[in-house]
C-alpha cells in the first residue's frame, strides 16, 4: 500500500495530468468552461465595487459628522423661520465644515488601493497555454487548475504550476522568498513542504533561464502570491491611537453638546418660551459646544509634523502614522540595510591551520586568490558586482596590492556562482603557476579539500596528523569566527597541470572536473558593519521605553553578533528564537516568550512576522514593522505602523507601509518617533487651549434660556472664534519644537487619552470659567452703563447690544492670548521659552490682538459681527483680561508644583 | 456498526477534487471503505459516471481504500433519491461537493448539499476544493468556533476524519461586536472579550486532546473581535496559511440572511483555500 501524498510536488511528473483532471494535450474548451466558473478567474483583486462608496458614506456617518450635519439642518430651519438672522450662512458654514472633514478622510483612505496596483505588475497580461493540443496566447485571468502552460526565459508566472518538463529552467522567487538568487526548477517528485519543492513554479515570480512545461494547481487568491495579496488587501488596519482617542474625544463633547442641547430646548418648550428663543438657544449650545475647527487643526498639526519627519528623511504617507509612531511600544526592524550598512567588509582573514590572524603577506596572497573567483566591474564611481565579491575587490585595492583591471587580466577564466554547489571558481596566472580557485561556503568546499594550508605558507598539513582532524580543526575555527557575527568564507586553490590548463581555458570548460584535491588556504570573515549612529539610536529606544527587535533571515551567531553592536541585547547575550522554533511555538507561547526578553529572530521567514505582530498585540503593544519585500506586505499592514525602505524596498512594500524610511536608516524611525511624540504632546496643549472657550460661548447661552437677559455672543461670533481667531494660535501650538525631555518618558498609556478628566476639569472648569467671567462682566457693564436694566428686551440690531456683544467677543479673544502663552508648558509660564521662538505662536497672537480691534472699531467687520464700538477704557479692561487668566494659570502652576517638585523636572 | 463514508458524486470537477478527500478519510477508518453515490439526472451519461468511478476507485486502491460504487436512476429529485439510498445514522458521514449553482446563484444555497445539510439522517460534510494540487490532504486547518455551548462535540467526528492528514490545528473564536459598537469599543471591554474567548477556547482544546488521542498536532489559537465573523475566518486563515477551512453549519433565518447576507456564502465564494460545511446528525 502506497503512501498517501500530501501535495502535488510529491507526486511523479508523469502522473501529474492525472491527479489534476487534465492531459498533456491540454483541457477541452467544457473543462475550461466549468473550472472558470467554479474557481473564478485568475486574478487576486477581490472586486468589490461598493468598497469607495461604503467608505465615503462611512467618513459621512461618524459621530462628528452626523452632528455637524444635524447642527446644519437646524440652521436652516431657523432660517425658514426667521429668515432675518442669515442662520443659513451658519448651516452652509457648518456643512463645508464636515463636508472637509469627510473628504479628507475619504481620500486617506483612497490611497490604500495603490498597493494592490502594485502588486498586479507581478502578474502577466498573456499567457502560452495548450489547450486541446493547440499552443496558444490567452488573457492570464483565464487560467485555470487543469491549464498546460509553457515557460521560457523572462516569462512571469501566471498560476502556481507544477512543472512537468524543463531544460536548465532558472526561476527567481524573490517576490516571495526575497531571496535574489535564482533557483534551478527540475521536474522530479520531491518530499518537502509544498513552499520548499524545486518543482514547482509560483505565481508573480520570473523565469531568468532556459524553458519549461507545467501544469497549474492553483489560481488567483489561491496561489501563494495571491494569499499574500490577499492579505495586503484584507487585513484590517486598526484604528490608529490617535483616531481612537479623537473618537473618544468626539464622543464625549458630542454627548456634552447633545445632552445640554437637548436638557434646555426642553426646559425651555416647559417653560413656555418661544419656539425661536429654543432653536437659537439649541444651536448655540450646540455650535459652542463643538469645536469645530479642533479637527482642521488636528490635521494640520499633523502634516506640518509630516513636513519636519520629511526632513528627517521619513516620508509619511498617512497623517495618523504621525501621531502612531509616537505611541510605539515596540520596533521590529530587519538588520541588513536598516541596522547595517549593507556594504560588506572583509575585517578578518585567518589561518585555517592555526586559527591566527594572517601576516600582511598572506593577507596579500589570499585575497589575490579570493579576486580570481569574483566577478567585479569598475565604474567611475564605484565598484559594481555582487557584494561579496565587491569587498573582495576593496580589500585589494585597500592593501595596496596595484592596479585591479592588471589583476583581472591575469583570470583566464571564471566560473560563476553556482547556487546548488554554493561556490565560484576561476583560473588565473599566477607567476609562473596556473591556479584554479574556489571561493564559497565552506561546508561546499570541505569536501573537495585534501590539505590545509596557508596561503603565502609553503609548508602544508604536518603529516602526522590526518586530514579528518585538520578539517575538524579548521571547522571549529570557521564557527568561532561565525560566532562573532562574521560571514565565513573559506578558499582553496591548486596547481593545474599543463593537460588541465588547456583543457580550463576552453569555452565550453566547466570547473566539475577540476573540483578535486584542493588546498585550503584560508577563511575570510566578512561583517556587514553596524551603522555608527545606530547603537545611540537603539540606546535612546532604550531610555524612551522603546523595545527594539530584530527579525532577520540571518545565521543566530550573526544576527546575536549585530544585536550586541547595535545595543539590542547585551554583549554574550545568546536568547533567541530561530525560525523553526517559531513555527513550533503557538501565539500564547510566543508572548510568553517576548514577555521574557527575547529580542532577537534569526532564521525567520517574513511571513513569520505576522506571527510576532500577533503575540505583540496581544501583549496590547503599539508595534512599528519594518519590511522591504513582496512578502512583507501583509506584515506592514498588519503592524500598527508599516515601515518601509525607500531605497531597498519593493513599490509593494512601499504601497502597503504607513511610513518610508528615504534612508533606510534605523536612526531615522527613532527621529520619527520623537516627532510623533512632540506632536501628540503639542495635540494636547492645543486641544486644551480650544476648549478652554467653549465655557465663555456656552455660559452666555444657559443665562439667556434661564434668566431673561440677552445672549452675550451669537452664534456667527461663536464660529469666528471657533473657526477663525483661534486657528492659526493652535496651529503655532502645533509648531511647539520637541522637549528634550520627550524621549526620556515611556511610551503613552492608552488608558491616558487626549481629553483626560484633567484636561477637562482644567479647561471647562478653570480657564474657560476665568475667560467667561471676565467677558460677561464686561458684557453686562457695557449694557448696564448704557441704561439697560435686568429683564429688558434688547433688539440684535440695537447699538448698546452690539457693542455690549462686541466687547465680550473681543475679550475672550484676547484672553485666549494668556491663555495661549500658558498653555506651552504644563507647569512652566510659557513666557520662559521666549514668543519669539515660535513665529506661528507670534502671529497667531498679532491676529487676535488686531481681529479684537477690529470686531469694534471696523466697520465692515462691525457689520458682519453684529457689533459695535465701546469707549477705549472699556477695551483696555478687554486687555486686562490677558494678565488676569495668565497670572491666575500662573498661580495654579506654582501651587502644583509646590506641592510636587519633580513635575518641574519633568518640564525642563 | 461499520463507520463509513459516502461520497454523493455529482460528476462535476469539484466532485472529482472532494473524491481526493473522500478517500484520504476512508484511511481514518478501519474498514476504510468508500461508497461511491451517482443519481444520473442527466446531467452526465452512466458511462462517463462509471469511467470517473473507475478512476477513483484505481486512486483508492493505491492507497489501500475498497471502494464500491452505485449509479442510481433518478426518483422524484436528486436530494430525495439521495435521501433513500443512503443509510442513515450516525456511522455514516456523507461527503458532497459545494460547487457553484447555475447562474452564479451560490455555492450551497438551495442546492442539494444544503439540503442534505438540513436533513440530519447522517453526518454530512459539503466541501468546495479551490486548491486541488493539495489533494485532499489539508496541513493546516483553521476551526472557526461559534461558542457552542456543547463545546466541540458537534465537530469531533470531522476533526478526526481529517485527523491523519492535518499537522497543524488553528482553533478561531470570533468575538462578534455590533458594527456600531465595534468602531468604539474600549480597551477593557476588549480584553474583557478576548479573555472569554480564550477561556472557550481552553476548554475546547482540553476536549480535543481528550478524545482525539494519538495525533501529533501543532495547536495554536487565537481570538478576535470584529463585526464581520466571515471577514475575519478568511483573514485568519490567509494569516495561519491555512489549507482549509472547516465550518459547522449556520441555521441562519430568512430575515436574518436578508439583513445580514449569508456569511457561510461568502466564505465559499472569496476563500482562499479549501472549505468543508459539516453538520453532525
Amino acid at each position: 500500500m502506497n503512501r498517501q501524498p500530501a501535495h502535488i510536488g510529491q507526486i511523479p511528473p508523469e502522473q501529474v495530468y492525472a491527479y489534476l483532471h487534465t492531459s498533456p494535450e491540454g483541457l477541452g474548451s467544457a473543462e475550461v468552461t466549468e473550472r472558470l466558473a467554479h474557481i473564478g478567474p485568475n486574478r487576486f483583486e477581490i472586486v468589490d465595487r461598493w468598497k469607495l462608496l461604503r467608505s465615503l458614506a462611512r467618513q459621512f456617518t461618524n459621530f462628528f459628522a452626523i452632528l455637524l450635519f444635524l447642527s446644519a439642518i437646524v440652521c436652516f430651519i431657523a432660517h425658514r423661520i426667521n429668515p432675518g438672522e442669515n442662520m443659513a450662512l451658519l448651516g452652509w458654514a457648518v456643512t463645508g465644515v464636515a463636508i472637509f472633514n469627510a473628504l479628507f478622510g475619504f481620500f486617506q483612505e483612497y490611497r490604500a488601493e495603490k498597493a494592490m496596483e502594485a502588486l498586479k505588475q507581478f502578474l502577466p497580461q498573456l499567457v502560452e497555454v495548450c489547450r486541446q493540443k493547440i499552443i496558444s496566447k490567452i488573457a492570464a485571468v483565464e487560467l485555470v487548475p487543469g491549464d498546460v502552460i509553457i515557460l521560457s526565459e523572462g516569462d512571469k508566472i501566471p498560476a502556481d504550476v507544477r512543472i512537468v518538463e524543463s531544460e536548465s529552467l532558472m526561476v527567481n522567487n524573490s517576490p516571495l522568498t526575497g531571496e535574489s538568487a535564482a533557483i534551478r526548477i527540475s521536474p522530479q517528485a520531491l518530499d518537502k513542504n509544498l513552499e520548499e519543492c524545486e518543482n514547482i513554479g509560483f505565481a508573480g515570480c520570473t523565469v531568468v533561464k532556459g524553458t519549461g512545461r507545467g501544469v497549474v494547481f492553483a489560481t488567483g487568491l489561491r496561489t501563494q502570491f495571491g494569499r499574500i495579496a490577499n492579505l495586503s488587501q484584507t487585513i484590517r488596519h486598526t484604528s490608529s491611537p490617535l483616531e481612537r482617542e479623537v473618537s473618544h474625544m468626539v464622543r464625549v463633547l458630542t454627548v456634552i453638546a447633545c445632552t445640554m442641547g437637548s436638557g434646555f430646548f426642553l426646559y425651555g418648550i416647559l417653560s413656555s418660551k418661544p419656539l425661536w428663543v429654543n432653536l437659537v438657544f439649541m444651536m448655540g449650545i450646540i455650535v459652542a459646544n463643538v469645536p469645530e475647527g479642533l479637527l482642521p487643526t488636528l490635521t494640520l498639526a499633523l502634516a506640518m509634523g509630516s513636513l519636519r519627519m520629511a526632513k528627517k528623511k521619513v516620508l509619511v504617507t498617512s497623517l495618523n502614522a504621525v501621531a502612531s509612531l509616537g505611541s510605539v511600544h515596540v520596533i521590529c526592524t530587519d538588520k541588513t540595510g536598516t541596522l547595517t550598512l549593507n556594504r560588506l567588509t572583509i575585517t578578518r582573514m585567518i589561518n585555517p591551520r592555526s586559527g591566527e590572524a594572517m601576516t600582511v603577506e598572506q593577507e596579500q596572497e589570499l585575497t589575490t586568490l579570493a579576486l580570481s573567483t569574483s566577478d567585479v566591474r569598475q565604474s567611475a564611481q564605484q565598484l559594481l558586482g555582487d557584494p561579496l565579491d565587491v569587498a573582495v575587490a576593496e580589500k585589494w585595492i585597500g592593501l595596496g596590492l596595484g592596479d585591479l583591471a592588471g589583476a583581472q587580466e591575469k583570470v583566464v577564466r571564471s566560473f560563476a556562482f553556482d547556487v546548488e554547489k554554493r561556490r565560484s571558481a576561476g583560473v588565473f596566472n599566477h607567476g609562473e603557476q596556473r591556479l584554479f580557485v574556489v571561493k564559497g561556503a565552506f561546508e561546499a568546499i570541505r569536501p573537495l579539500v585534501t590539505k590545509v594550508g596557508a596561503a603565502g605558507v609553503g609548508e602544508l598539513q604536518k603529516r602526522e596528523t590526518p586530514l579528518a582532524q585538520q578539517l575538524m580543526e579548521s571547522e571549529v575555527i570557521m564557527q568561532q569566527l561565525a560566532a562573532q557575527g562574521l560571514r565565513v568564507i573559506a578558499l582553496a586553490y591548486r596547481p593545474l597541470s599543463a593537460e588541465e590548463e588547456t583543457a580550463a581555458t576552453r569555452d565550453e570548460a566547466v570547473a566539475d572536473p577540476l573540483e578535486h584535491d584542493l588546498i585550503l588556504a584560508g577563511f575570510i570573515g566578512i561583517e556587514d558593519p553596524v551603522r555608527p549612529e545606530v547603537p545611540q539610536a537603539v540606546a535612546k529606544c532604550h531610555a524612551a521605553g522603546i523595545d527594539v527587535m530584530m527579525i532577520t533571515g540571518d545565521h543566530p551567531a550573526t544576527a546575536l553578533a549585530v544585536a550586541a553592536k547595535a545595543g539590542i541585547v547585551a554583549a554574550g547575550e545568546t536568547a533567541h528564537l530561530t525560525g523553526d522554533q517559531l513555527k513550533q511555538l503557538t501565539v500564547e507561547a510566543l508572548t510568553e516568550q517576548l514577555q521574557q526578553g527575547i529580542r532577537v529572530f534569526a532564521r525567520t521567514t517574513p511571513e513569520q512576522k505576522m506571527k510576532i505582530i500577533t503575540a505583540l498585540k496581544q501583549l496590547d503593544k503599539v508595534v512599528a514593522m519594518t519590511g522591504d519585500g513582496v512578502n512583507d506586505a501583509p506584515a506592514l499592514r498588519a503592524a500598527d505602523i508599516g515601515i518601509a525602505m525607500g531605497k531597498q524596498g519593493t513599490d509593494v512594500a512601499r504601497e502597503s507601509a504607513q511610513i518610508i524610511l528615504l534612508d533606510d536608516n534605523f536612526a531615522a524611525i527613532v527621529d520619527g518617533i520623537e516627532e510623533g511624540r512632540t506632536v501628540f504632546e503639542n495635540m494636547k496643549k492645543f486641544t486644551s487651549y480650544v476648549l478652554a472657550h467653549n465655557v465663555p460661548e456656552i455660559l452666555p447661552y444657559l443665562l439667556y434660556i434661564v434668566f431673561p437677559v440677552p445672549p452675550a455672543l451669537n452664534i456667527i461670533q461663536i464660529l469666528t472664534i471657533d473657526l477663525g481667531t483661534d486657528i492659526i494660535p493652535s496651529m503655532g501650538l502645533g509648531q511647539e519644537p520637541s522637549d528634550p525631555e520627550v524621549m526620556k518618558k515611556p511610551p503613552r498609556d492608552f488608558s491616558r487619552q487626549l481629553l483626560t478628566p484633567q484636561l477637562v476639569v482644567r479647561s471647562y472648569c478653570f480657564l474657560g470659567l476665568i475667560e467667561a467671567i471676565w467677558s460677561l462682566f464686561l458684557f453686562f457693564y457695557v449694557l448696564v452703563s448704557g441704561g439697560w436694566q435686568y429683564g429688558m428686551p434688547l433688539p440684535a440690531s440695537s447699538p448698546l447690544y452690539q457693542s455690549a456683544t462686541g466687547i465680550a467677543l473681543a475679550t475672550i479673544i484676547l484672553m485666549q492670548i494668556g491663555n495661549l502663552v500658558g498653555r506651552r508648558y504644563e507647569h512652566r509660564s510659557g513666557l520662559d521659552r521666549g514668543v519669539f521662538s515660535n513665529r506661528l505662536l507670534l502671529a497667531g497672537i498679532i491676529v487676535q490682538i488686531a481681529f479684537s480691534w477690529a470686531t469694534l472699531y471696523f466697520p465692515p467687520l462691525q457689520r458682519v459681527l453684529s457689533t459695535g464700538p465701546v469707549a477705549p477704557e472699556v477695551y483696555g479692561l478687554a486687555w486686562f483680561g490677558i494678565i488676569i487668566i495668565f497670572g491666575i494659570d500662573y498661580l495654579r502652576k506654582l501651587l502644583v508644583t509646590r506641592n510636587n517638585p519633580v513635575i518641574l523636572t519633568k518640564d525642563e | 456498526m461499520d463507520r463509513r463514508i459516502v461520497l454523493a458524486y455529482d460528476g462535476s470537477i469539484n466532485a472529482d477534487w472532494v473524491s481526493r478527500y473522500a478517500i484520504q478519510m476512508a484511511a481514518t477508518f478501519p474498514n476504510r471503505q468508500l461508497l461511491l453515490i451517482h443519481i444520473l439526472d442527466g446531467s452526465f451519461s452512466r458511462e462517463r459516471i462509471e469511467g470517473k468511478f473507475a478512476a477513483i476507485a484505481e486512486e483508492g486502491n493505491r492507497y489501500g481504500i475498497e471502494c464500491h460504487s452505485a449509479i442510481h436512476q433518478l426518483s422524484s429529485d436528486v436530494f430525495s433519491t439521495l435521501r433513500q439510498v443512503i443509510p442513515s445514522g450516525e456511522h455514516i458521514s456523507c461527503l458532497c461537493g459545494a460547487r457553484i449553482a447555475p447562474r452564479g446563484r451560490g455555492f450551497l444555497a438551495g442546492t442539494i448539499s444544503d439540503k442534505l445539510l438540513r436533513c440530519r439522517q447522517f453526518n454530512v460534510m459539503a466541501i468546495r476544493v479551490v486548491s486541488p494540487g493539495l489533494l485532499g490532504c489539508p496541513r493546516t486547518l483553521l476551526f472557526p468556533l461559534a461558542g457552542h455551548p456543547r463545546g466541540f462535540q458537534a465537530a469531533m467526528p470531522f476533526l478526526k476524519m481529517l485527523a491523519s492528514s492535518v499537522k497543524r490545528l488553528y482553533l478561531l473564536r470570533v468575538m462578534m461586536i455590533n458594527p456600531l459598537h465595534f468602531r468604539y469599543i474600549s480597551s477593557p471591554a476588549t480584553k474583557k472579550k478576548i479573555a472569554e474567548g480564550y477561556e472557550y477556547l481552553g476548554r475546547v482544546a482540553t476536549e480535543i486532546r481528550e478524545q482525539a488521542t494519538g495525533f501529533d498536532w501543532h495547536f495554536d489559537r487565537n481570538v478576535v473581535l470584529s463585526d464581520d465573523w466571515a471577514k475575519e475566518i478568511l483573514i485568519q486563515a490567509g494569516k495561519v496559511n491555512a489549507a482549509m477551512i472547516l465550518l459547522g453549519a449556520t441555521e441562519r433565518n430568512l430575515p436574518s440572511r436578508f439583513f445580514y447576507g449569508n456569511k457561510i456564502e461568502q466564505i465559499l465564494r472569496t476563500t482562499s483555500c479549501d472549505v468543508g460545511i459539516y453538520r453532525r446528525v
